[in-house]
């Protein structure tokens, strides 16, 4: 099918696909000149046999009759006779020339008008009945049926008809049958178009609107009025495009709700944050001035606890003494509690500057600033190599210090004390571990942990502010890891903790810890 | 030696003894003289008595009426750090305000309850004889 649409050229091949008027015309007016030309054509073919059967038939009469004319006169030899049938034969329309021939083959006598060129004759011969044999020639003269015989025939007739007369009749009915199909087929042509204007005139309509429609424009309606199938099709389209139209609105009015909504929302975020903001403002220099008020007295205080114990010190008995430790003690207390505040709450404020740790060596230099101040102590540290994290440097180092801190105070007591640093794979994750065999808690308290000022052990027993993991804990969610203690009292702590992931540096860029 | 001047801004009388406590302490001739607010300071340091001017500026941050950022940038506008080092002293201060004086220069900074050897070691470099770079040893430090 491609190669013959393609007989008709790119731009008529593009059409014929697209435009189903284009299409149906094309249809139609072919269909018209097959019909039409099949038609033209068996009435010429018709006309033409009916004709030639005529002449043919007209002819062979006109050669017969001769040939019975002359017979006698042939018989007889008399020329006269047989020029005046043959002038009789000639007297006939379209007969071009007769010739009379004896039983010899000699020519009797011939008539002729002038040959024409570029004309068509067609030649017509019959036999001159004769007779059985001479005896029987009186049979002749009464008539008696000659039995066909050639061998008895006397002569021969030739006469040669000119067809033009009869080729042009027959030329002029070509002509009318080619007018009549001409005409036939502009009619239909004209009526081809117009009925696939009229055709496709809906489905034209109803493109337009569909385009409208895609283009956004809903209040276009297809005016197809008839009650055929494009009728139902058009009123099926308003329909559907009525059910769009109500939908849009629809989701148009959710859609400004929503955004209506959004609006409040944003506004309300908005009023939160300003509020946070200011709070959070308000919050930090709270922070800094109670630190500040609160830690002046106490800085006073032990000011002159010293000056007392250094200016009057020789005059003070042992309990004097005793008592202004006692106050010093308390004093520095309550100093360490406020530092960790501080400390706690500078965590949430710190822009962090995260890099690849080599956690190993971290807890390698936190435990021996352990062992340095309390170089009495026996802890064997247990440290696996090559740890990497990524993170920020303080905040890790002041995680690892709490953490480290506390396996190192509630290991004190134990002669075979040991701190183990580790890690695990576990579902793609790597899992920090710091482990000691120390006093270790009860689990049922577990929730109190990681809230500031919330103790499981008597200060007495193990010192501390009571803030500790709570600074872990906001470290490690700060990276968006995760921390959680595993204990059973007397066997030991362990604390999991995940930090992202670094990657293993050459050279020195984790070595930075040394502080 | 020569005698050194030292000027201590400090608004809590409290405080003022115990400092003063310590630095006459300290191995060195000191000249000692104190301010109780920033007015005080002020007309000590811009004042028409201005002269001798004190070697060296103790300066408490959380002073009434005139704080001691304000008086920091005051002596600032007229003083470079090489003329007048100033020393901050305080037991918790914001980490913003510390980054202010950074900025407008200070010597040190030295928090409460005062370090006698600490104080020692950054009188010992005002008094050096050949100070190429005066301030490059007593360094700010940062709280931890």
């Amino acid at each position: 099918m491609p190669s013959i649409l393609n007989l008709f050229g790119p731009v008529f091949t593009e059409k014929l696909r697209k435009s189903f008027r284009v299409r149906l015309f094309v249809g139609i007016t072919l269909l018209i000149l097959f019909v039409s030309s099949g038609f033209a054509f068996l009435l010429f073919y018709q006309q033409y046999q009916a004709q030639s059967d005529k002449r043919t038939t007209e002819g062979s009469l006109m050669a017969k009759l001769l040939a019975r004319d002359v017979r006698l006169a042939v018989f007889s030899g008399n020329r006269e006779e047989i020029l005046q049938a043959a002038r009789g034969t000639m007297s006939l329309p379209d007969v071009q020339s007769v010739e009379i021939y004896d039983r010899a083959g000699i020519l009797l006598g011939k008539l002729a008008n002038p040959a024409k060129t570029d004309v068509r004759y067609t030649v017509f011969t019959d036999r001159i009945p004769g007779l059985l044999n001479r005896q029987l020639e009186q049979q002749l003269i009464v008539g008696k049926q000659w039995d066909g015989n050639p061998e008895n025939s006397v002569g021969s007739v030739r006469v040669v008809v000119d067809e033009s007369r009869a080729d042009a009749r027959l030329h002029k009915t070509i002509l009318m049958a080619l007018l009549a199909t001409t005409l036939f087929l502009a009619f239909g042509i004209i009526a081809a178009f117009r009925l696939a204007k009229s055709m496709s005139r809906p489905i034209a309509q109803l493109s337009a609107c569909a385009t409208a429609l895609k283009n956004g424009d809903d209040s276009v309606r297809a005016a197809i009025e008839t009650s055929d199938e494009l009728g139902d099709l058009a009123h099926s389209f308003n329909s559907m495009i009525e059910a769009i139209r109500m939908r849009t609105k629809d989701l148009e009015e959710a859609l400004e709700e929503l955004y209506q909504l959004n609006v409040a929302l944003e506004d309300k975020v908005q009023k939160r944050t300003a509020q946070l903001e200011s709070a959070n403002r308000e919050l930090e220099s709270f922070n800094y001035s109670a630190s500040h008020d609160l830690r002046a007295p106490l800085t006073r205080l032990a000011g002159f606890c010293d000056a007392l114990k250094e200016e009057y010190g020789t005059i003070l008995d042992e309990q004097g003494i005793h008592y202004i430790n006692r106050i010093a003690a308390t004093g520095d207390q309550m100093d360490r509690v406020l530092s960790a505040l501080l400390t706690l709450y500078q965590i949430q404020q710190r822009e962090m500057t995260p890099r690849n740790l080599d956690l190993s060596e971290l807890v390698s230099a936190v435990a021996a600033s352990f062992r340095q101040r309390e170089p009495e102590r026996e802890v064997s540290f247990n440290i696996q190599e090559n740890v990497m994290v990524f993170g920020d440097m303080k905040l890790i180092w002041l995680a690892l210090e709490n953490l480290l801190g506390n396996a190192w105070k509630f290991t004190r007591g134990r002669s075979d004390a040991t701190i183990e640093f580790g890690h695990v794979e576990q579902a793609g994750e790597s899992i920090c571990f710091i482990r000691d065999n120390g006093a270790g808690f009860d689990m049922t308290y577990y929730e109190k942990l990681f809230q500031p000022f919330q103790r499981l052990h008597n200060i007495d027993e193990f010192p501390g502010t009571g803030v500790g993991l709570a600074i872990v804990q906001r470290i490690i969610s700060r990276h968006g890891g995760r921390i959680w203690l595993e204990s059973s009292e007397g066997v030991g702590t362990t604390c999991y903790f995940i930090l992202p992931k670094g990657r293993e540096e050459q050279g020195a860029g984790s070595r930075g810890y040394a502080q | 030696m020569k005698e050194i001047g030292i000027l201590l801004v400090e608004d809590n009388d409290d405080d003022r003894f115990l400092t003063m406590r310590l630095i006459r302490k300290l191995p060195f001739p000191l000249r000692i003289e104190t301010a109780k607010n920033g007015e005080e300071a002020l007309k000590r340091i811009l004042g028409e008595n201005a002269d001798p001017l004190p070697s060296l500026v103790l300066l408490d941050l959380q002073l009434p009426k005139i704080s001691g950022i304000s008086l920091l940038s005051s002596i600032r506008e007229k003083y470079s750090q090489s003329d007048l080092p100033v020393i901050v002293l305080s037991s918790s201060d914001n980490p913003r305000d510390l980054k202010l004086c950074n900025e407008m220069g200070i010597s040190g900074y030295l928090s409460k309850p005062l370090d006698p050897a600490e104080l020692q070691g950054h009188l010992e470099a005002l008094t050096r004889p050949l100070r190429f770079s005066p301030d490059s040893s007593a360094g700010p430090h940062p709280s931890p």
